[in-house]
Parts: structure tokens; C-alpha cells; sequence
């Protein structure tokens, strides 16, 4: 479980985060639903340890996250936005690459190369560069590579901007089977759609604040009456976001 | 040591992939060796340069006697007449007298040099008939000349031992563009990100980047070396000669590489694009290259210019490598250019983890 309290984070005179206080619980998938510039990517930055806040606390499995980075860091996977790998090399060398990385050797690099690869259908594609791949391919990538080191949270910023409607759904189905007992999951977006069909908890995030938060049964009101959209566009519209 | 050696050879693949950083940095150089050991043939102290001269009269023992007395003084060749020589020497009662006559183009500075030439070759000739004629050896008078290191500067360089060095040193800086184009690429698409949520610090990164580039600065410097060896003779330049030590050379090389490859970090982490670390990384190199006697000898600037090319660590690239090729010398002698070359890499290295930290930190 992760727990975030009073979260505050400035870019020069810009408050980013303006006292965020979530828990995100273990065995499901938290949405983090906000328009571009609401703040989701810069929280997911911290909560993946690259970057750094201003006042709060963070608190993952009990551990203080700015007192325990390199214990986390060990447990977390971070999927950003844009495909983190190396265009030049393959597919096979990228998984190679990181799952050395990850600190895999022997066997069990083998057998987490070869799952990872398997899961997200990159099997027919581990000799191709990986700049050659398609947009859907390549955030397959990014995703397995996410999944090599088996984490207990995994960060999904925004990895279905710019796909079409298809490829869409394949990689959320791909997210949804990453779900287990003891994991953390964290999906942003700013597609309602996602959320509602995704995540089995949210919040909507909105000008760095944490403006609506919604537990198991809520969401489940909400994707029955429709009403989360209402929710969103009633909290980020002008007259009420000043 | 397996994620250094990871870390390694994710670079080593990243830079054979790229086949244009790999013309830039083996084929252009090499190109520059060759045109520029040829052009500057002329204005280089190479046999090329010589005076040249042929006999008008036909062949005896006391032309061929002169022509070998003449030939053991540097500088002056015996050419045929077809060959339009600066001085054809027309001899009369053996070599009593001597009458040259000189090609209209050649200066006064040459003239005067021939003469004096000449004049100590027919005393050498004149000397040998007195020798034979009354039986007394007299033993020739040797003066032999040897260079300090401090002199070894002045040293003026063959146009192949001028050229090499040169575009060693410009080639194997020309890796800032190659670095820090993998490196920026790595920022913008948040692979050091997602590195650094791996656990992977800068220092480790850097460890695992600097020696993948301190080889192919070394590959450079061979493949340099060879060219000015084998293939600059073949295209009608001259030979480069090793004459100083391996360990001299391997000591400047390596400490050229550290200031390249320090300098393309700093410029790399202060870069914002690509776009940007490619123009500032090329008005560096060609700064320093045109400063430091790269793109232009250092013997041909005029004096004020030739105490400023002391501001270019490529100028103190320039210096040791001379030393070596045009001075013989042994690596104590280019230690001082190795310390600053060294120094200079160090000090730029230290500002890239500052300019980095800085960064990360920001976001």
C-alpha cells in the first residue's frame, strides 16, 4: 500500500501538487484521471523516485519513500509516457539490457525475459530494432520491460497517448492481467473511458489537487449511472477550476 | 560489474549502430590526413621541398662524385633534366669551373642556399683529388646535431607529421556530437529516468560510457596512424615515422581522449537537443582545432597568434604529439602536456555531475 500525505511539489513559483493526500491499495488498479498539466505525470515522477518533492510524506509498504529510495526502487517498475528504451538496439538486446539491470542473471533472467516477452506478444518482433516498431509495439516494450524485475508497484503514466482505439484496448487488457495479490498499480490518463473500464479505484486530479476520490463501490456507481464524466467535466471546468 | 559491463556494451552497440557517427569519426579524419599531407607539401619541411638540380653535360666520375657529395647534404636532389630543375650545372676542366643556371622562379633565399651548397661540395671535391693525389687520409669533420625537447618545439614538422596528429586530435574530439547525441536522447526519452528509477546513479552511468569512448578515441588514433603510414605514401605523400616512444604516444592519446571525452559530457548535459550539442559541439571543435594549430600549422601564424594557440587543449595535443613524431621524443617529455590534458578532462567531467545533479534535482 502506498500512502501520501499532504504532498507539495514547486516548479519555481508553480505549485505542481498543492497538498495531495491518496492511498493507493495493494491487489487493484488506482486511475489517476486528470487533463494535461493536472499533475499525474509529476506525482508518478515521485512516487518513481526521479523526482524529488518539496514537504509531505510518502509512505510505500510502511517505508518512507524519501528516506528508503534505494530499498523501492528495487520493488517498482515506472512505465513513462513516451517508450524508455534504446531505438538502435533490438527488442532482444533492450530486454537483455534492462533485465541485467533489474539484476537478473542465469536462469532467472531467462525465464523473466522469456514471460515478459510472451505476455506482450514479443516474441516475433525480439530481432527487430526496436525504432523500426509500431506505436502499439513499442509501448508493448515499454511494458515488458516494466514487468522484468516482477515489481510490487508498478507506475503506468498515460501509455495509450497517441494509440488508436484498438491497440487501445490490447494494452489495457495486457494491464488488467498484470493485476495480483500485493501489487500496487497505478494507471493516469485522461481518458475517462480507461478509467472507468480499468480501474477499480480512482481520483480525479485537477490544478495539482486531489479533487475527488472514488473507493470500490463508488466507481462501480459511477460506471453504472454514467456519472463519472459528469464528475470530471463539472471539476475541471473554468468556473470551477479558478 | 555486470550491470558496468551492461552499461558498456548497451554503448558500444548504440555507437556501431550509428554509421554516420562512424564516418564522421574514422573516414573524414582520415580524408583530412591525406589532402592535407599532400597540400601541404610545399610549405612543410619535406624532402619534396628540396633544391633540385641536374647536370647539362654528360655523366663522368666528377659529376657522379659531386652528384653523391651534394646528395649526403639533406634538402638537395639531383632531378633529370626533363624534370625542369631550379639549378642545372654545366662543369668545365673537371670541376675548375662551374657554371649554373638558375630557373627565374626561384627566390634569393634559395639561390643563396644552393651556392653555399655547392660551394662546400666542390671543397669536399677539391679535397678528395688533394687526398688521392698525395696518399694522406685527412678524416672528415662530423658536427651532430641533436635537439632538447625545449628545442624539439621549433622542430618545423613534415607535412605527414603535421596532418596526422591534427586530425587525430580533431577526430577524436568530434566524439562530443556522437556522445552527446546518444546522451540526450537518453534524457528525452526518459531512458536516464527510467535508469535512475532502477537505481542506476550518474557516476555508474558515466563509468559505464567513458571507457566504451576512451576505446574508440584509441581505434581512432590507430586507424589515424595508419593512415599516415600506409596509405598517405601510397597516394604520393610522405611516410609518417614513429620516432618517439609507444608509451609517449598511448600516455597523449589517452589523456587527448579524458579532455574529448570530458568536454563532450559537459557539453552533453548543458545541451538541451540534440540540434543544440551538435552546433555548440562543432564551433568548440572547430574553435579549439583553428586555435590550437589544428586547422592551421602553427609554424605559418604570426607570433601573437602562436602564444594564443595556448588556450586550446588541442594545441597541447598538437605539442606532445610533435614531440613524438617530429622530436623522437620519450614519454617524460610529454608529461606536462599529458597532466593538463588530463586536468582539463577532469575539471570539464566534474562540471558535467554538477550541470546534471542540478538538472536532475530541477525536475
Amino acid at each position: 500500500m502506498i500512502v501520501i500525505r499532504n504532498l507539495c511539489k514547486f516548479y519555481g513559483r508553480f505549485q505542481a501538487l498543492d497538498h495531495i493526500s491518496l492511498s493507493f491499495n495493494s491487489g487493484i488498479i488506482t486511475g489517476l484521471l486528470g487533463m494535461n498539466g493536472a499533475g499525474k505525470s509529476t506525482l508518478l515522477s515521485i512516487l518513481a523516485t526521479v523526482s524529488e518533492y518539496d514537504s509531505g510524506e510518502i509512505l510505500v509498504f510502511g517505508q518512507n519513500l524519501a528516506e528508503n529510495k534505494k530499498n523501492i526502487r528495487k520493488i517498482l517498475a515506472w512505465i513513462p509516457q513516451e517508450p524508455a528504451f534504446y531505438d538502435q538496439m533490438t527488442v532482444a538486446e533492450n530486454l537483455d539490457f534492462f533485465a541485467v539491470i533489474r539484476g537478473l542473471f542465469g536462469t532467472q533472467k531467462k525465464a523473466r525475459l522469456e514471460a515478459a516477452a510472451a505476455n506482450n506478444r514479443l516474441e516475433s518482433l525480439m530481432g527487430r530494432r526496436a525504432g523500426a516498431l509500431s506505436g502499439g509495439e513499442k509501448q508493448r516494450l515499454n511494458i515488458a520491460i516494466g514487468m522484468l524485475g516482477d515489481p510490487e508497484i508498478m507506475l503506468f503514466d498515460e501509455p495509450t497517448v497517441g494509440l488508436d482505439v484498438g491497440i487501445r484496448q490490447d494494452l489495457l487488457m495486457g494491464i488488467r492481467a498484470l493485476k495480483r495479490p500485493g501489487r500496487v498499480i497505478i494507471y493516469t490518463s485522461h481518458y475517462l473511458d480507461e478509467i472507468e473500464k480499468l480501474c477499480d479505484e480512482a481520483a480525479i486530479i485537477h490544478q495539482g489537487r486531489a479533487r475527488v476520490v472514488l473507493d470500490r463501490d463508488a466507481m462501480r456507481r459511477e460506471a453504472a449511472n454514467k456519472t463519472l464524466e459528469r464528475h470530471f467535466l463539472s471539476m475541471t471546468e473554468p468556473s470551477h477550476s479558478a | 560489474m555486470n550491470v558496468l559491463f551492461a552499461l558498456m556494451k548497451k554503448e558500444f552497440l548504440l555507437i556501431a549502430r550509428d554509421r554516420w557517427a562512424l564516418a564522421a569519426l574514422f573516414v573524414l579524419p582520415s580524408i583530412f590526413i591525406l589532402i592535407m599531407s599532400l597540400a601541404l607539401q610545399n610549405a612543410a619541411g619535406d624532402d619534396k621541398a628540396a633544391l633540385t638540380y641536374a647536370f647539362g653535360g654528360p655523366e663522368d666520375a666528377t659529376t657522379a662524385e659531386l652528384g653523391k657529395i651534394l646528395s649526403e647534404n639533406g634538402g638537395v636532389a639531383r632531378v633529370s633534366p626533363a624534370d625542369e630543375p631550379q639549378f642545372n650545372l654545366t662543369l668545365k676542366d673537371g670541376a675548375e669551373h662551374v657554371t649554373v643556371a638558375v630557373d627565374y622562379r626561384v627566390d634569393g633565399m634559395a639561390l643563396a642556399l644552393f651556392r653555399s651548397q655547392l660551394a662546400l661540395a666542390l671543397m669536399r671535391l677539391k679535397l678528395h683529388s688533394l687526398q688521392e693525389r698525395f696518399g694522406v687520409a685527412i678524416p672528415a669533420a662530423t658536427a651532430e646535431v641533436t635537439y632538447t625537447y625545449a628545442a624539439a618545439r621549433a622542430i618545423r614538422p613534415s607535412a605527414t607529421q603535421q596532418s596526422v596528429p591534427s586530425w587525430i586530435i580533431f577526430a577524436m574530439f568530434f566524439i562530443i556530437i556522437s556522445l552527446s547525441n546518444v546522451f540526450i536522447a537518453e534524457r528525452k526519452q526518459n531512458t536516464l529516468a527510467r535508469l535512475r528509477s532502477m537505481d542506476i546513479g550518474f557516476a555508474l552511468l558515466m563509468a559505464g560510457k567513458i571507457p566504451p569512448y576512451y576505446l574508440l578515441n584509441q581505434l581512432q588514433t590507430l586507424v589515424m596512424l595508419a593512415t599516415g603510414m600506409y596509405l598517405t605514401p601510397l597516394c604520393g605523400g610522405q611516410a609518417l615515422t614513429m620516432n618517439g616512444s609507444f608509451l609517449a604516444l598511448w600516455l597523449i592519446s589517452s589523456a587527448i581522449s579524458c579532455a574529448a571525452v570530458g568536454t563532450a559530457f559537459l557539453i552533453a548535459s548543458l545541451a538541451d537537443t540534440a540540434e543544440q550539442a551538435g552546433t555548440v559541439g562543432g564551433v568548440v571543435n572547430v574553435l579549439f582545432g583553428a586555435l590550437g594549430g589544428v586547422m592551421v600549422p602553427k609554424y605559418i601564424m604570426p607570433d601573437y597568434l602562436r602564444q594564443l594557440t595556448v588556450v586550446s587543449p588541442m594545441s597541447w595535443g598538437l605539442d606532445g604529439f610533435l614531440k613524438i613524431f617530429a622530436g623522437g621524443a620519450a614519454a617524460r617529455a610529454v608529461a606536462l602536456e599529458s597532466v593538463a590534458l588530463f586536468s582539463f578532462g577532469a575539471a570539464m567531467l566534474a562540471l558535467a555531475i554538477v550541470v546534471s545533479k542540478k538538472r536532475g534535482t530541477k525536475s
